[in-house]
Parts: C-alpha cells; structure tokens; sequence
C-alpha cells in the first residue's frame, strides 16, 4: 500500500514507467534493504521482504493443474484465495528431490497476484547495505541467471537475490503456455 | 490508474453522467422546467469541481465552459431549447471521451470536443449573445486549444445570426422565461437557525457571506435577535454580538441549502435547517410573535431564546389554523424585509414576482425530499475488490464449518450428549454463515434500471436520425442484478433495442396505413422470477416472418427446403452466425453479425436468449439470466481422484454406455451413439493427463455436454457430487489454463477446476 501511494505521488510529475520502478521502496530506503533469505539446496537466496505476505508449512491438498509444466505443482485454498506453487528446485533444474513435507512456501506478491514458492527452508532476515549488492555478477550458481538480480554479501555469506518480478512476471507465466503447445 | 482519488473520481463522475443525461433528456421534453436546468447544473458543477481537484484541468475547463451556458438558462438569458438539449448531449459525449482517457489512458477524442465546443459557441452567440443582462457581456467561454473554430463556424454563423434577429427582438422576453415547475407550488420553506462562534470575524468568516448565499436561494425572512447586544461603549466591533432565525421560501431541494450551510457548520456554530412543515406562502415567524416583539419593542428589547423558539416551533406545526389567521396581519411587512442584493439578480426579482404560490401545503411531498436527503448519507462507495475479499472470507468460514459438521458426527458417536449439544451449536452456527453468504451476495447486486434507462439515450439518437417516432417504456427498472451481469447486459440491449428500432418498428406513415399509433412502442420490462432476472425487450413492430426467416436459412444454406421445423425451431435461425433478413444495411444493424453475438454474449452470462414475433403486431426477446455470476450449479466429477467440477447448465445427461454404442471412425476418434444420435466422446484423462480408476467408457461414466448446438460426450470415472459452487477466476493469482474456466473450493477446502466445456467441445 505505501509502494503504491508512492508511486502515485510521483506520478503527478509524469515519470515513466521505467522510473517509477527504479523508484520503488527498494531504493527510496537509500541505505539498504531487507532481505528474507532462505536455503535451496546447496546456496542461500534472499528475497525482498517487501514482497513476502507469508511463510506457510506445505499445504495438505494440492491440486494439479492440468496441462502446466512440473514446476507448477499445483494450486492451493489460502483462506479463500485460490493460489499456484511453483517449486522452485524444479524451476531452476536442481538436482536432487525436494521433499516436499518439509519444504516452506512463501507466498509473495507480484503486480497483485499471490504465489507461493517452495524453498527448502527459510533462514533469516537480514539488512543488506546497497553497497554491498553486487548487480552484475558471473558466477557458477546452478540457477539460470535471467533469474538472478545479484550478489549481496555479507560479513560470512553470499545471498544470491532472486529477480522475484521477473520470475514471476506475466512474460514468464505465458511462457508456460507455450511450453504446454510445444509437449 | 492506480490513483485511488482518481478512480474514486471516475465513477463519481460516472454516476453523474448518468443523472445528467436523464436530466437532459427529460429537458428536451420539458424545456422549461426549471428544477432540470438546476440540477443539470449542479451536475455540471459538480464534475467541474472535481476535475479541478484531481488536477483534471482540461476536464474541469470543458465542463466550466456548459456550466456557463447552464447558468445563463438559468438566469433566463438563454431559453432553453431542444437544441441545447443536443448539445448538452454531445458534451455528455465529450465526458464520457475525457473519462475512458483517464481510465484507460491513450487520448481524448478531441475532435469532439471541438466539435461541442464549437456548437457550443454557436449556440450561444445565437441564443445569448443579444441578451441586454450585464452578465451576458462577459465574453463567450473561449475553447483552448484550437485556433481554427473561428473559421470554422464563420459561413453558418452568418446564416444563423439572420435567422435569429428575431429572437433577439424579443430578449425582454427570453429574460422572463416563465418556468413550468415554478408556480407548480414545488417550494417547500424551512426554518434556520444560525448562531455563530463570536470570534468568527476575526477568522475571516462572515455570517453576511452566508446570508447572502441563502437570499439567493429563494425568499428568505430574516430577523436578528439582539438580546446579547451591549452597550455601545462595551461593543468590541470584531466580534458578533447577534444570532438570526430565517425562513427560506425555496425551490429548490434541502441538500442544496445544506450544501451552503455545510461551510459554516463546526462545533463554535449552531447552523441548523430543517423543513418547516407550514404552507410557503405563510410568514410563518411572524405568527410566533418573535416579529411582532421586535417591530414594537425595538432595538435590544428581544429577549427570545432558543428554547422558546423551539417550543414556539413545536406549537406552530401543531396549530396551523391558528397560524393562517395571523398570516393576513403581517404579509405586508415581508417584501420590506427583503435584502437588497435580491434586486440584483433578475431571475430573483422575477421569481419574487411570480410568487404568489397557492397556498397548497404538500406535507407528503416534504416527507419524500426529506427521504432522499437521508439515504444520500446512508450509502458509502465499497470497491468491488473489498466485496470480494469479504466472500471469500464467508466462503472459508462455510468450510470450515462443513468441517466442524464432520467432527461433531464423530464426537456424536464418541458421547451423544456432548455431541447433541455441538450439533445444536453447529446448527445454529451454519443458519447464521449461510445468511452472511446470502447478505454478502446481496450486497453485489445493483439495480438493473441504471442500464434500461441508457437505453433512452439510444432511442432518442436513433429517432432524431431517422424518420421514425419511437416511444420506450421501462418497467421493473428496480429488479435487483450482480453489477458484473449488469454491466456486461448492456452490449446486448443496446443490440436488440436498435435491431428492434430498425427491423421492428415501421415509420409513421406505414404505422397509420396498418392502423396502428404513428408512435412505435419499445418497453423493457425487468422482473425476478425463482432465481433469474427475466428482461423482455418488445415492440410493436411489424414482427418476424417465419417464412422469410426460412427462406433466408435455405438460400444461405444453414437448413434444406425440405426440413420441417416448428416455429421456434425457426426464430432460433436467427441466432446462426451469419444470419440476417434484411437486404438493406443500415448504419446501426443488418450486418449478419448481430443475434449471434447477443446469443453468446447472454451464454456468457449463463443466460437464455429466446425469440418470439408475431407477423404486424411485434417481436419480443426474453433473456434469462441468472442473478449471479459469482455461483453456479456444479456437476462435481472424478477422473483418476481429482475433482473437477462441469456447469451443470451445460450437462445434458450421464449414462455408461453398452459396447455396441461406442463407434470408431478411422482419423475422427470416437463416437458414442445415444438414441440414434451420435456424439464424439473425449477421453477426459487423456485430454488432461492424468491415470484414471477406468479407460473405457463402459466401465465409467460419460456426461453429455453441450456448448451452443454442439454436443460431446466426457469420459469419467463418476460423478461425486451436484451443487452450487463459487467460481474463482484463475487469472486473479496465475493465468488463464487453456481447458479451465476457473475454480473453485470444494466442501473440504481443495480446490477443483471448473472445466471450460467451450473448449472441451471444439
């Protein structure tokens, strides 16, 4: 809600699209941000908290959807919101099977629409300071890096930053669409 | 848009809109009708002031622009004719540009905007110009923003101006328009009661400000009481030392009076009104005595209180005999009493003129305004999106509590009497759920009027273009539909009422040669019948032919010359895409691409569309439509333990068919033959890939489903379940799944898919 006022507050001065993103509250809070981080198989991520509504154990009826690719793996009753998961070990490929009894989503939300993400387990909440965010970064991570938006580091970690709106933009889900035609 | 003043504006002034364009078109019909041009402009002014304050400035100036024109009808500088009707019109036209731009981005359609304006200008250069009131010399609203309407309008002006010298002649008269509504005894007086926070001079405020705005108003008797005036050696001249009592003779309603108090009503301020319940015409405060201690005593002798003015008040509504006698005595004082500022507005003066009012007191009339002014402040604007998050909340409590229903079962056979008294709970508990459910699903549902009476504006273009005179009634404009159905309803009227003024009604002359009224007839009719809206539109046109109707489906090939079809069975040809009777395109229908989009439009909706004519007396439409869209009847179905769930609207039967039934055709899949007829079966798992309990149909089920007239048979393993389910859009969190027409939250809280028996069948 405050994102948005802010954004409209400055879309009294005309500002493109493109400005506006670059002006959200990641970086309105000069500093840094803050950072829920969570482990998916052998790295730690980090997402902006600001994104995150909630951690939930994994749901007991999941329902598939037909025709969706694996990663999708199903939709679920969130107190009368119907939302998808995605896995994200199988998004990105990972070896090894998740099991998924243990596993934790996060539902975020992305231009409105809620989505849980299984992860194997959250860690932490962190504060990174934007100097120490590295954008650019050529590194042996096991995650196509479209995906990634950087490197923070911290005093004895590395966090890799998801590009949560990326991922889950409406780009990528009609992608889905078309993988579905191709099969 | 994600400005949430801006929206909240948007529909504000959508609403307005609507109100105005009502108002202009009743205008058209009874142009002196002085309380429409009051609330045209107050409409206009309105959307003027809210432009300006979600910084819309070229909205707010395009509606300053009528507003002016407004202001001089209602001056009596400029009568209004049906031609400033047209033209208030076109600039609800020239609204409705400016909103979609706010709304959906992109431009507004300047063009038009010009185009009003500059018949605007036309209009008022050769309706106002002459005029000999001072106000008239302020110059002509200039339109911003295009340098060219000067020569634009230059040949027809000249023209224009000619014809209309000799309304310039008359502009003594155009000043004293006799308004319709004026000596209809519509004035209604109320009683003031203003008492100011004494320091509020020194605030910049002013109670002249106040009474001035009123005595523009209408009649206003004032008297000071100035009981609380000190000597004038103690007198601090910046403060207010006199509080007033008023009685405002008025036309117009009490929420515009209110709207001139609303500024001066805090805490420091006692500024009350309300409605005096005794005839206008009668002086009323004088038969109180207040006026007559005041005329004898003179100056700082009155020493009314509030309290005694108020018993006074009291006394008066219960004795107005009493009062009509002292009436005679005082009427002779009232105009001395009369302001000077009052002289300097004409249509004031005029009015004051007019006014001897019959002495009609209209309590009940009086009890209806009061009404409205008090539902204005019982309603309060919800987004949709805070209905919806709340019925999901109900949605979840139902399950839960078919959950709770499930263990109380369990604990009934653990100890039945603890269990008794949980059941009764539970009970009770799921009486009051399913009534907030029922609450929340009313609380969606808007009045079906707001889109029939659109329709006028249809039928009143379409009428002035063409040839013909159409009449349209409305009824049952109250019927109560969910706003979405509401909303996606008017496509398809606006259709069938222009399919029914272009193909139906016949012109005047034809009319009268078959001996009908010159004036063609279209009503809608609105009413709920057992869970559907039923909306007929009729006319009296010269109805359909069954014939031509069949004639035209041969030659097109949709049917053979030899079919035998009944008459229904023949109206429904209308509904084939491609289909039209007409031989002649018009510019609003006879395209072939008409009735088959209404049809789906109305299929959209879970509605029925059905055809009726009778050849010379008329055609009816009758379209059923559920009273939401947010709950359907649900076939539930398992194929390999996944529930989905089919509208049951589109199921026609279920059965497991005999091996001889099933067909195979080699490169067309499957047929199931069912008495004679033969359906294409689709293998659900299959299609959605997933193991099933069965492969083969005689060991399931197949459902019979049917989208439009084609029909398909699904490949189940059973039915589990009917029922009414709450359809969750799956583009609100994801996106759209090809096969899936949304979802919904079965009684234990998973999630079945609702299938999209549109794309199952193709």
């Amino acid at each position: 809600m405050e994102n948005n006022q802010s954004k409209n507050y400055l879309g009294s001065v005309n500002l493109s699209d493109e400005d506006l993103e670059d002006m959200s509250l990641e970086v309105s809070y000069s500093e840094g941000t803050r950072l829920i981080t969570f482990i998916l198989g052998e790295e730690k991520y980090g997402l902006n908290i600001l994104k995150v509504r909630e951690l939930i154990s994994f749901p007991e009826g999941l329902t598939r959807i037909p025709g969706m690719p694996n990663y999708i793996i199903g939709m679920f009753n969130l107190r009368g919101l119907v939302i998808p998961v995605m896995d994200l070990r199988e998004k990105f490929k990972m070896s090894g099977e998740a099991r998924h009894e243990f596993s934790v989503i996060i539902i975020v939300e992305v231009e409105n629409k809620h989505i849980g993400l299984t992860v194997d387990s959250v860690s932490d909440v962190i504060f990174v300071k934007e100097e120490d965010i590295q954008e650019t970064i050529e590194l042996a991570v096991n995650v196509d890096t479209k995906f990634i938006k950087g490197v923070a580091k911290t005093k004895d970690e590395m966090v890799i930053l998801l590009d949560i709106d990326f991922l889950l933009s409406k780009e990528e889900f009609d992608t889905l669409l078309e993988e579905e035609s191709q099969e | 848009m994600e400005n949430p003043a801006l929206e909240e504006f948007v529909e504000e002034v959508e609403e307005i809109i609507e109100d105005m364009e009502e108002g202009v078109l009743e205008l058209e019909v009874q142009p002196k009708k002085r309380s429409l041009i009051d609330r045209i402009f107050r409409d206009m002014h309105t959307i003027k002031g809210g432009a300006g304050m979600v910084m819309e400035t070229e909205l707010a100036e395009y509606a300053h622009h009528f507003e002016n024109l407004l202001d001089k009808a209602r001056n009596g500088e400029i009568v209004c004719t049906p031609e400033m009707a047209s033209l208030l019109l076109s600039s609800i036209d020239g609204f409705r540009s400016f909103l979609s731009k706010i709304r959906e981005g992109g431009d507004v359609d300047q063009p038009l905007i010009d185009k009003t304006l500059v018949q605007l200008r036309e209009f008022e250069s050769s309706a106002g110009q002459p005029s000999t009131k001072p106000t008239a010399e302020k110059p002509p609203a200039a339109p911003k923003a295009e340098p060219t309407p000067e020569v634009m309008i230059e040949p027809e002006q000249s023209s224009a101006q000619e014809e209309k010298t000799t309304d310039n002649e008359t502009t003594e008269e155009q000043a004293e328009v006799q308004w319709d509504d004026e000596d209809e005894g519509e004035e209604i007086a109320y009683l003031l009661h203003l008492k100011f926070d004494p320091e509020m001079l020194r605030k910049g405020s002013d109670p002249i400000l106040l009474i001035k705005d009123l005595n523009e108003l209408g009649d206003l008797d004032i008297i000071p009481h100035l009981g609380k005036l000190p000597e004038l050696k103690n007198l601090d001249p910046e403060e207010i030392h006199l509080w007033w009592s008023a009685k405002l003779v008025s036309t117009r309603p009490q929420e515009e009076i209110e709207d001139v108090l609303i500024f001066f009503q805090d805490e420091k301020n006692e500024v009350k009104l309300e409605l005096a319940e005794t005839p206008p015409e009668d002086p009323g405060l004088a038969s109180f005595g207040i006026y007559e201690d005041q005329e004898n005593n003179g100056q700082g002798q009155v020493q009314v209180d509030q309290e005694e003015v108020d018993t006074k008040l009291a006394e008066r509504q219960n004795a107005i005999p009493d009062a009509e006698v002292k009436k005679e005595e005082k009427v002779a004082d009232e105009p001395e009493k009369k302001t000077k500022e009052e002289a300097d507005s004409p249509a004031e003066e005029q009015k004051a003129a007019s006014a001897p009012v019959p002495p009609k007191p209209t309590p009940p009339k009086d009890e209806t305004k009061k009404d409205t002014g008090i539902k204005a402040t019982q309603s309060i604007r919800v987004t949709i999106d805070k209905l919806d998050r709340l019925q999901n909340l109900v949605g979840e409590t139902v399950i839960n509590q078919a959950r709770l229903h499930r263990l109380t079962e369990k604990i009934m056979e653990m100890d039945v009497n603890l269990g008794e008294m949980l059941l009764q709970f539970v009970e009770d508990n799921e009486k009051s759920v399913h009534e907030l459910q029922d609450q929340i699903l009313q609380v969606r549902m808007i009045p079906v009027g707001s889109i029939l009476n659109n329709m006028k504006r249809t039928v009143r273009d379409y009428a002035s273009r063409s040839k013909k005179k159409i009449k349209l009634e409305i009824e049952g404009g109250d019927t109560e539909l969910d706003k979405t159905v509401t909303e996606q309803l008017q496509g398809p009227l606006v259709h069938l009422v222009r399919n029914s003024m272009d193909h139906g009604i016949e012109d005047s002359e034809t009319r009268v040669k078959n001996g009908k009224d010159p004036t063609g007839t279209i009503s809608l009719k609105a009413s709920q019948q057992e869970g559907y809206v039923i909306v007929e539109i009729e006319d009296d046109g010269k109805g359909i032919d069954p014939k031509v109707i069949f004639d035209s489906a041969v030659s097109k090939g949709f049917i053979n010359d030899t079919d035998d079809l009944t008459e229904d069975e023949i109206y429904k040809l209308l509904f084939l895409p491609g289909f039209t009777t007409t031989s002649e395109v018009t510019d609003v229908s006879g395209r072939g691409v008409g009735m088959d989009t209404v049809k789906r439009d109305i299929e959209a909706l879970l509605g029925t569309i059905e055809i009726k004519s009778e050849l010379n007396k008329g055609t009816s439409t009758k379209l059923k439509l559920p009273l939401t869209l947010a709950i359907i009847e649900g076939m539930m179905i398992d194929v390999g333990n996944q529930v989905f769930t089919i509208p049951l609207l589109s199921v026609s039967e279920s059965l497991r068919p005999v091996p001889k039934q099933i067909k195979k055709i080699k490169n067309q899949g499957e047929l199931v033959e069912i008495r004679g007829e033969y359906i294409p079966m689709l293998r659900l798992h299959e299609r959605l890939n997933i193991i099933p309990k069965f492969k083969e149909p005689t060991e399931g089920l197949v459902v019979v489903v049917k989208h439009g007239n084609q029909k398909q048979c699904l490949l189940v393993d059973e039915i589990v379940d009917q029922g009414p389910v709450v359809i969750k859009s799956m583009e609100d969190n994801f996106i759209q799944v090809p096969g899936i027409a949304g979802a919904t939250i079965l009684g234990d809280g998973k999630i079945s898919f609702i299938l999209d028996i549109a794309s199952l069948v193709n």
